[in-house]
């Protein structure tokens, strides 16, 4: 039975509106305006910022994991040539599809009568747990004991947008909070000098843009950080060229200080949050490069994680990844954008083109994995990896049949989840003979978000924000915590 | 029988008839009021127009009173008893009761839809679909002079027991109007006129002055850029330049002159189809080739010509009807009463223009700056000098454009040059030339383009100016389709070799005529260019530039060499290209389809033009196409315009709408805070200003609700906490485009200049997209108003995304506003930014005579304000603790100031809350 006392300072909690929630932010105003006039503002103790980004809210029971890597491959890879061993669909490759499997469904291309497509890879079982794999991705095989699979993962949406939105905001429209948006909101940052949401992109932006890692209607100290592996790794973040840290921090101080005095005659909230974010700026002009700069690694690691420093890749996003949790940012959500394959021409289909995608991320996610563990970090970080839908057991021939390609398929895909109290070298349910439909161990999205927010103590039911007249929530009205996968 | 108890037994007796009476009574049951929340809480989810369960809908009353797959009857009117809907929601069985799974409806909940439906189940549309009522009085109010907008709020206000803030500062005031109005801060002048005038009509002046101003366009324009989804980019992969500021400028003029907003629609959506367009009128039409458009080589034209017109219904009904159009396009709208079908009866309006989605963008208009016009014009005169006109036939109109007349002229004197890539279609894999696209590029084996209507009459031969390094390869000149009878042939061989040949524009010594001679042939033809490889094969086998029609015995053949020498500088002089709407003919015409779910693959049933039911259908004496549409948008038959445009403009000056969710006034967006206010201000807008924007803007800066203190006091902020009330003066963060130029205009850096090309400011993160670099513009032109920056849909001006501009992708009615940490270092490091704050230290430097000063003329500068006491020591602390303090015992006379430390004061200034704040 949930203590008392802890189930009033939830009640309490859980009726933080923006406003509540800025009040309580005010209330450690008296300390931040002390911080500032004694001229230590930016190293004082009890920041309102600090408030701001820590302790928002009491997690519903006891944690398992602590941060979120968000591993999403953008375009949607094909569960049929990586995870999803069909041998009977090997046997029915260039059958026409029946017409049953066509009836009420929805395909962004395919039309007519579609022929069934064999998987282009070959498949063995690996590790203790004999999970299927294929030669796509070799160096993976190796960590299959670490992962939970997630083999009837299914979605509502059919297109790259707003799949992408349902996937990280729970609503297939643009504008909700995404989902590392609502972890901070929950659970504020462990580390104050650094965005507690950090978004990092390789091969494009996603197609949903930029609001998929936005905050919606939450405050926007919450929306996703883009850092970058080029240039300044955030824009702007370097000082111009006649000012020192040494001023900007006086001249932080100084905006700061105004700021407070405006505030007192104003009485506007919005100067708070305006304050908090120029001390994170502040702190973010030595974090952020620091974090950011891959080169201090020794060799081993590069090799590991096939990465250069000053590219642009997802093996370089994998590792800072890691070092972003490392310094306790809540949630690193990756993008790596090259999986869309319909097979419109070469290089874009199931064969050759996902193959050397899969080039791309197999070494750098396995090494992810084992790093994190050899840290000892995997215990508290939740992994998590997938496209916003998977593809078609049918070939879509879109540029006719000389390319190899699968449409997309919202009803059936894998994805997996390792770390932090998820059960190791364990599958979680079963699609058809064919991989077309699931039919057991289904999972929907908002089942995947109420299990991450599980994982983070949060029953995704009550982490709700109260918004144009009623509680929205990520899982929106539905979702279950998909038991069976927890440890 | 004692008598308490009798008493008891009356009374329970008087209770039952009056509840009875109750019931039964006039009290009439609203269904918009009552009905319609529980309907659209509870039940619309499942019985709405998508799902339909058990085969009811709650959308329309038809659907609703219909036998439902049961059998039954939901709703029976006026026989509660016989109702299916009465014995669901009660029903003991959890299995059975409505609504499923979910908690059961409350008993007053339950009363209500009996009692509604035993007085006969009344239906009402959605409050947004009825029109406004003419005849709104604001409520008395007391204590305000006058009637208007502070009596609505004011009684409403009274109701929570809250009044306005007391009056804003005159200062405060002058900064918030002028940024409001113009975008910018006042000039020291206007500030100084203000500020120095006692008279009571001081503020109106102002307004006045403001809204006469040039930079009043300017400002708004940016609003309306965003639903037109202005950009200067087409958009998808390859996102290639396109040229359509004109439309741009068009919108600037239209706001300055205070187009009327009927008037600024009409013209918007079907200037083209008046009479006799002026050239402004088809600009204007640009409005919907704003759309995206997909150039990556091979795909489906057809399939993005599709997606613009469906783009062109679903921002038409966003800007004027604020409706979500868009989820109509696969079914019937979940929530609002707008069937599947009349979605494309719809589209029909918008499916009949000329464009393609063709690589040139035609159909385009093609026009002279000023300057350019004036050349135009004198050549023209002097050739009409020189030349017998009867005699060649040529007649000059006064209705044909400039450009035209030119064009028509050069044809007639037999100067028949074209350029290549003005083709009407050509095949999938031919691209032009990035990033200016002035040549036809891609040119591969069995490639081609085609012209349509080419008089062949008396042509010899045909000059096509080509330029290889390579080989080159032949160009098959065939009439009618592909393999219609080929005429003529011309070779076309290497012509020079140049860095990069295959995607750069050579200079002019590497280009070449190639000819071939033609048939004798006669008439009118589509003529076929058919691109054929030589001995070597390549991707690419020459750039085509233009072509030249050579016709025997030309008539500039008759003239001395001045002549020709003339007409090629007629023929050069520079044209300013954009994109318009072109109705396609009778004949041309396009038929419109339902498609199935959504996919055009899919075409149903054929539709003709109209808009939805719910609005009544188009009455008959409007004309089914553009033109009648837009005039019924701006009819007083329809309920939306007028108040969505009013609700966007008062958006502007207080933050929210009056409904809130701008872009839907549908029954899925919120409700209005303040219905009779909006009703009343939009049937104003129509009648009482003739849709005068500049008065309808007026009427609401002059409203004390405008002009109050933004200072929230505790109780408001618990009552009223986002201001929808207008307890207070507005105050929020300023929009982009007022932060960047605000700091522009303060330290002075600003270039005024208006109109013309966009530019592109420097930026740290290049944009090395192929073909379409962004090449920074390090002249002053960067220091123009940001209107005018490039906008580069894929890769937008970093400054602009952090600040909340949209990318323009699609209409966006409401920038949401954030406040990050990003901002802070936009504002804090970002070069012109910085620059801005090293030219405010100069002139702070050179107008205080001490640091005091110094710091008290920069703030005066930037706020128009005393700064307080407070404030100058925080700043004095800051200057101090970059520069050395003298030895108070040293007695240093004139000492100068320091330009690094009052630069870091500058910059600290253009950083403050109140600064970045419209308050």
């Amino acid at each position: 039975m949930k203590n008392i006392l802890e189930e009033a300072a939830f009640k309490e909690a859980e009726h933080n509106t923006r406003r509540h929630f800025l009040r309580q932010c005010m209330s450690g105003l008296g300390a931040l305006a002390l911080g500032g006039m004694s001229g230590n503002l930016l190293y004082g103790q009890e920041k309102a910022s600090q408030k701001l980004l820590q302790d928002k809210l009491i997690p519903h029971f006891a944690p398992k994991a602590k941060r979120v890597i968000f591993l999403h491959m953008a375009g949607a890879p094909s569960q049929l040539e990586l995870f999803d061993y069909k041998p009977v669909l090997n046997q029915l490759d260039g059958e026409d599809c029946p017409a049953s499997l066509m009836e009420g469904k929805q395909f962004a291309f395919l039309k007519g009568t579609p022929k069934i497509l064999g998987s282009q890879a070959r498949f063995r079982q690996y590790g203790n747990s004999g999970a299927f794999v294929s030669d796509y991705l070799p160096h993976f095989s190796e960590v299959v004991d670490e992962v939970t699979f997630l083999k009837a993962v299914h979605t509502d949406q059919f297109n790259h947008a707003p799949a992408q939105f349902l996937m990280h905001t729970g609503s297939p429209l643009m504008g909700r909070p995404s989902m590392g948006s609502w972890v901070t909101y929950g659970l504020g940052s462990e580390n104050e000098n650094l965005p507690g949401f950090v978004v990092l992109v390789s091969g494009g932006e996603p197609s949903a843009g930029k609001s998929v890692y936005g905050s919606g209607f939450l405050p926007t100290i919450h929306q996703g950080v883009q850092c970058r592996s080029t240039g300044d790794p955030v824009l702007y973040i370097s000082n111009p060229r006649d000012i020192d840290s040494k001023m900007r921090k006086e001249s932080i101080e100084t905006i700061n200080r105004i700021n407070e005095l405006e505030y007192q005659q104003a009485n506007d909230p919005e100067i708070i949050t305006r304050i908090s974010q120029y001390e994170l700026a502040f702190r973010m002009q030595t974090s952020v490069p620091e974090v950011m700069n891959i080169n201090d690694e020794p060799d081993y690691v590069h090799e590991m994680y096939q990465t250069t420093p000053g590219k642009n890749s997802f093996a370089n996003n994998c590792l800072l990844a890691r070092r972003l949790v490392e310094k306790g940012v809540r949630f690193v959500q990756l993008y790596d954008r090259r999986w869309d394959t319909h097979g419109v021409g070469p290089g874009n289909g199931v064969d050759g083109g996902l193959k050397d995608a899969c080039q791309l991320i197999d070494k750098p996610m396995t090494a992810l994995l084992n790093d994190l563990k050899q840290r000892g970090l995997l215990d508290d970080t939740l992994v998590v990896w997938g496209g916003e839908f998977g593809r078609t057991p049918m070939m879509e021939a879109r540029a006719g049949a000389n390319f190899k390609g699968r449409d997309h398929h919202a009803d059936a895909f894998t994805m997996w989840m390792a770390g932090s109290g998820i059960k190791q070298g364990h599958t979680h349910g079963e699609t058809d003979e064919i991989g077309f439909n699931a039919v057991n161990g289904r999972v929907h999205v908002h089942d995947l978000q109420a299990t991450i927010l599980h994982q983070l103590g949060f029953d995704h039911e009550k982490l709700t924000y109260h918004f144009q007249g009623r509680d929205f929530r990520l899982t929106d009205v539905s979702g279950h915590v998909v038991k069976e996968i927890l440890a | 029988m004692n008598k308490a108890f009798v008493l008891l037994l009356l009374a329970v007796l008087v209770g039952i008839i009056g509840y009875y009476s109750f019931r039964k009574g006039d009290i009439e049951i609203s269904y918009n009021t009552d009905i319609r929340p529980i309907i659209n809480r509870k039940c619309i989810a499942c019985h709405g127009g998508v799902k339909k369960a058990g085969g009811l809908s709650f959308i329309f009353r038809e659907e609703a009173l219909a036998v439902a797959n049961s059998g039954l009857r939901a709703i029976v009117p006026g026989d509660p008893g016989a109702s299916e809907l009465i014995r669901r929601i009660q029903h003991h069985d959890p299995e059975l009761r409505m609504p499923l799974e979910s908690e059961p409806l409350s008993p007053d909940e339950i009363t209500l839809i009996e009692d509604w439906i035993d007085q006969g189940a009344k239906w009402e549309e959605h409050w947004s679909f009825i029109p406004p009522q003419r005849d709104i009085q604001p409520p008395t109010f007391e204590k305000t002079s006058g009637p208007g907008i502070d009596q609505f709020l004011l009684s409403e206000l009274s109701k929570f027991n809250l009044s306005y803030a007391g009056p804003a500062n005159k200062e405060v005031l002058l900064r918030r109007v002028s940024l409001d109005l113009t975008g910018l801060p006042p000039t020291p002048d206007e500030a100084r006129a203000f500020l120095q005038d006692p008279s009571e009509e001081a503020y109106e002046h102002l307004v006045d002055r403001l809204l006469s101003s040039p930079k009043y366009g300017e400002r708004w324009a940016s609003m309306w850029l965003d639903l037109a989804r202005y950009a200067d980019t087409k958009g998808y992969e390859k996102d290639m330049n396109r040229s359509i500021w004109k439309y741009r400028d068009w919108v600037i003029d239209a706001f300055n002159n205070d187009m009327p907003f009927d008037q600024f629609t009409i013209e918007q959506l079907a200037g083209d189809l008046l009479d006799q367009p002026s050239q402004d009128q088809l600009i204007a039409t640009a409005f919907h080739r704003n759309t995206m458009a997909n150039d990556e080589g091979g795909t489906d034209n057809e399939e993005f010509r599709v997606a613009s017109v469906l783009d062109r219904v679903n921002t038409t009904a966003e800007a004027w009807l604020g409706s979500t159009m868009a989820c109509v396009q696969c079914h019937g709208h979940p929530y609002d009463p707008i069937r599947h079908d009349e979605y494309y009866k719809f589209m029909a309006f918008f499916n009949n223009q000329a464009d393609r989605d063709v690589y040139n963008e035609q159909p385009k208009l093609f026009t002279y700056e000023p300057e350019d016009e004036e050349k135009a014009e004198k050549i023209i005169a002097w050739l009409s000098d020189i030349i017998e006109k009867e005699q060649y036939g040529i007649v000059a109109s006064d209705t044909l454009l400039l450009y035209e007349k030119n064009r028509k002229l050069l044809y007639d004197l037999g100067y028949r040059k074209v350029e290549a890539e003005e083709f009407h279609t050509s095949s999938k894999l031919i691209e032009l030339i990035p990033p200016n696209q002035d040549a036809v590029w891609q040119v591969q084996d069995s490639s081609w383009i085609m012209f349509r209507n080419v008089d062949l009459t008396k042509v010899a031969s045909i000059d096509f100016r080509c330029a290889t390094a390579l080989p080159g390869g032949f160009i098959d000149v065939r009439l009618g389709s592909l393999d219609g009878p080929k005429i003529g042939t011309a070779r076309v061989t290497q012509t020079g070799s140049w860095e990069g040949w295959y995607d750069t524009r050579p200079d002019d010594k590497n280009w070449k005529l190639f000819r071939a001679r033609l048939s004798p042939i006669e008439g009118i033809h589509d003529v076929y260019y058919v691109f054929r490889q030589g001995e070597v094969a390549s991707s690419h086998l020459f750039h085509f530039d233009w072509i030249f029609y050579n016709t025997s015995s030309p008539t500039i053949d008759n003239h001395n060499p001045t002549l020709k020498r003339k007409l090629d500088e007629l023929y050069s002089i520079p044209t300013v290209s954009t994109p318009v709407l072109k109705e396609l003919s009778e004949e041309e015409s396009r038929v419109t389809q339902v498609f199935h779910r959504g996919n055009r693959l899919e075409p149903g049933d054929t539709v003709e033009a109209n808009i939805p039911a719910v609005f009544g259908g188009l009455p008959a004496d409007f004309s089914r196409d553009r033109l009648g549409l837009s005039k019924w948008l701006v009819s007083e038959d329809n309920p939306l315009t007028a108040r969505v445009m009013v609700n966007r403009i008062w958006e502007q000056f207080f933050g929210y709408g009056i409904v809130e969710t701008m872009e839907e006034f549908g029954s899925q967006g919120t409700p209005p805070v303040n219905q009779n206010l909006l009703d009343w201000l939009a049937v104003g807008f129509m009648h009482e200003h003739q849709w005068s924007m500049k008065r309808l803007i007026k009427q609401m800066v002059m409203s004390k609700a405008y002009q109050q203190s933004s200072v929230a006091t505790d109780e408001k902020l618990e009552l009223d906490p986002y201001n929808r009330m207008i307890s207070r003066g507005p105050r929020m963060r300023l929009s982009a485009e007022q932060i960047r130029d605000q700091i522009l205009a303060v330290s002075g850096l600003i270039n005024p200049k208006m109109y013309g090309p966009s530019y592109m400011p420097e930026r740290p993160d290049s944009v090395m997209v192929y073909g379409s670099q962004w090449i920074a513009d390090t002249t002053d032109n960067q220091l123009r108003r940001t209107l005018y920056v490039f906008g580069k849909r894929t890769n937008p001006y970093p400054m602009l995304s952090l600040f909340d501009a949209t990318p323009r992708n699609i209409c966006t009615s409401r920038r949401i506003r954030t406040n990050t940490p990003l901002q802070a270092l936009t504002t804090l490091n970002e070069a012109v930014f910085y620059r801005a704050a090293e030219k405010l230290s100069e002139f702070m430097i050179a107008e205080g005579s001490d640091i005091d000063s110094a710091i008290e003329e920069g703030y005066e500068r930037i706020m128009f304000k005393e700064i307080d006491r407070q404030k100058l020591g925080a700043l004095k602390d800051l200057y101090w603790s970059t520069v050395e303090r003298p030895n108070p015992e040293d007695v240093v006379e004139d000492q100068e100031l320091d330009k690094k430390a009052m630069t870091l004061v500058a910059n600290t200034l253009l950083n403050l809350d109140e600064f970045l704040t419209k308050n």
